[in-house]
């Protein structure tokens, strides 16, 4: 006890392995008696090796057990386990069931966005060129899935519930440029594995103050820029 | 003359096939039984159940970038591998697979030579693997594989005593140290034993004469040792990954990574056929009267892939055993006991020559 009481760390044997829980409790309670006493140590050896063989009997059983049984492995690429319900994937771009787009080019969604992975730019639907009901549409809509933490404060910060998320959760691929997705993607009717960019705008082209992404990080090294071009400042004053 | 040279190395080159074959498939049954223990598939994707697996494996090591760190012993870096390799698939060169077949008018014995110290060829080839596993470790120039290089020397010499002073009952029982023989020995049944009162006395034609019977302390302790000598689980410490990385091979890649997989798996089935040579009759067992050169390889195969199957059942259900309980298990439990079992199997002997006949 005492030496439990300096080394409070280190649980005694005991407590790791209570005797009155080992396989051959009863025989060692026999053991116990007076007249086995001189034989002692010769006892517990063996009890301690039958004691061990039976606990290694019974793990190799729990193995062997197994193998009879079905893995529980799902087979991913053929098979699929639906995803809960409010699960949060990939985003859609909702349509009306007139076929006008629900989106209006708010930029809420990309003011909401905490990873800045949402790049909105709108432009005045005319007669001729109709794509949402009211006075504006996106005429760029792109999420950054390297950037996105699916977070869905988007979503709820769209004011027409145009930006949903499905439950659409592997989209692998093997260039930064494709984890962009464009609008044309990103609509409810396109199909699911459209990886090329359909923008109107070309890569690299500026609109105002932002400029079109489609290759890779491109914001996030102008954000790079200025923070040096800032660090600079700081020490020249 | 030259039809024994020609016999003889078409037998080489057939065995190092079979072995190499044999080890594969083993490589595959292990990846496949222990998925299953820990409720997995394990390899499905190539062939039939992932058969093709360890093949797929195996082309892809061979084309990987040789990748040799800074600081390495270049000579004893590139030589360790092939160390480790060579006398794991030589050590099969004296083990019997079965009688002998006749083919073409010549009597072909099924093994490549039947040296009549065949027995200890196999402990010295088996002794020889730790070269390759210092050397990776010391020559690697890195911690890690140093200290896998030290444990497995420590732990390969101790386990290599109580792997030999077990076989040598048998050796004593059978007075041979040629492995055919010591089969042909244990070849048949008890027949009627004499001595059993006389309604049972017909047992002794359902129980072989398998040294196993006689000798089961040897074969366990022969067993014990046997899956220390190849650094299996649980008494893998010289590749200990939870702190060793991998232990003697962590700096190896490709072909001369692959090189030392291949000695680990030839090394368990070298072990389990000397087991099944030397506890448990070779290729001893049932003959059906269709196909007679086939049954005793089958019953040889069969028996050397219960053992391998013992083999991979500990390594799935045992977790790892710490260095000084390895060392004390070793110095003090296996090696004591397989003295004492020598002296008692001997004193039987020498009764059972002296009052039994």
């Amino acid at each position: 006890m005492a030496e439990e009481e300096r080394r409070p760390n280190r649980l005694s044997e005991e407590a790791w392995y209570p005797r009155s829980k080992t396989p051959l409790r009863r025989t060692r309670a026999l053991t116990e008696k007076k007249i086995f006493a001189p034989m002692k140590p010769a006892i517990d050896v063996m009890l301690e090796i039958g004691e061990g063989v039976i606990a290694s009997m019974k793990g190799l059983s729990l193995t062997l057990r197994h193998v009879f049984r079905r893995p529980v492995t799902i087979q991913y690429p053929e098979q699929r386990r639906d995803p809960f319900p409010r699960f949060k994937g990939r985003h859609v771009l909702d349509r009306h069931p007139d076929g006008l787009e629900k989106c209006i080019g708010c930029e809420l969604c990309a003011g909401a966005c905490p990873a800045d992975a949402i790049l909105v730019i709108g432009a005045e639907n005319t007669p001729e060129e109709r794509y949402a009901p009211g006075e504006r549409y996106a005429k760029v809509y792109e999420i950054n899935y390297l950037r996105c933490i699916f977070c869905g404060l988007c979503v709820e910060a769209c004011p027409t519930e145009a930006l949903v998320m499905s439950n659409a959760y592997d989209f692998s691929a093997d260039s930064r440029d494709k984890f962009i997705f464009t609008k044309e993607e990103l609509l409810v009717d396109a199909p699911l594995q459209i990886r090329d960019s359909k923008v109107v705008l070309r890569a690299g082209e500026e609109v105002g103050e932002y400029r079109v992404l489609k290759e890779g990080l491109a914001r996030a090294r102008r954000q790079e820029e200025r923070r040096k071009e800032h660090e600079h400042t700081e020490t020249e004053d | 003359m030259t039809a024994f040279v020609v016999v003889s190395v078409i037998k080489v080159f057939v065995v190092f096939g079979a072995v190499l074959g044999t080890v594969l498939f083993t490589i595959w049954l292990e990846r496949k039984i222990v998925a299953r223990m820990q409720s997995r598939y394990g390899p499905n994707r190539w062939g039939p159940f992932g058969l093709f697996t360890s093949l797929a494996d195996g082309v892809k090591l061979f084309f990987k970038e040789q990748v040799s760190p800074r600081g390495i012993d270049k000579a004893a870096y590139v030589a360790a591998p092939v160390l480790a390799l060579i006398p794991a698939f030589l050590a099969f060169a004296v083990i019997p697979f079965g009688e002998h077949v006749t083919l073409f008018g010549q009597t072909v014995t099924l093994e490549v030579t039947d040296l009549n110290v065949g027995l200890l060829w196999v402990i010295a080839m088996g002794s020889l693997a730790v070269y390759g596993v210092v050397l990776a470790g010391w020559a690697s120039g890195s911690k890690y594989p140093l200290l896998g290089g030290i444990r497995s020397s420590a732990q390969m010499i101790s386990y290599e005593i109580a792997l030999s002073l077990s076989l040598v009952p048998v050796v004593v029982w059978a007075g041979t140290l040629s492995l055919r023989e010591i089969v042909e020995a244990q070849i048949g049944t008890f027949g009627t034993i004499g001595w059993l009162p006389g309604p049972v006395q017909w047992i002794g034609h359902l129980i072989p004469k398998w040294y196993v019977v006689f000798q089961l302390p040897a074969f366990l302790l022969f067993m014990a040792a046997g899956v220390a000598e190849t650094n299996r689980a649980p008494f893998d410490l010289p590749e200990a990954e939870t702190e060793l990385v991998a232990g003697y091979h962590t700096e190896y890649s490709g072909i001369k990574f692959a090189m030392f997989f291949l000695a680990e798996y030839v090394h368990i089935i070298t072990i389990s056929a000397v087991a099944v040579i030397m506890f448990l009759g070779g290729w001893d067992g049932p003959h059906l009267p269709f196909l007679p050169w086939m049954w005793p390889l089958m019953n040889f195969m069969g028996k050397t892939f219960t053992l391998v199957f013992l083999f991979i059942w500990l390594r799935a259900t045992l977790p790892r055993i710490r260095y000084d309980k390895l060392m004390v298990l070793g110095w003090k439990g296996l090696i004591p006991m397989a003295l004492g079992w020598l002296v008692v199997s001997a004193t039987i002997l020498t009764v059972k020559d002296a009052y039994f006949g």
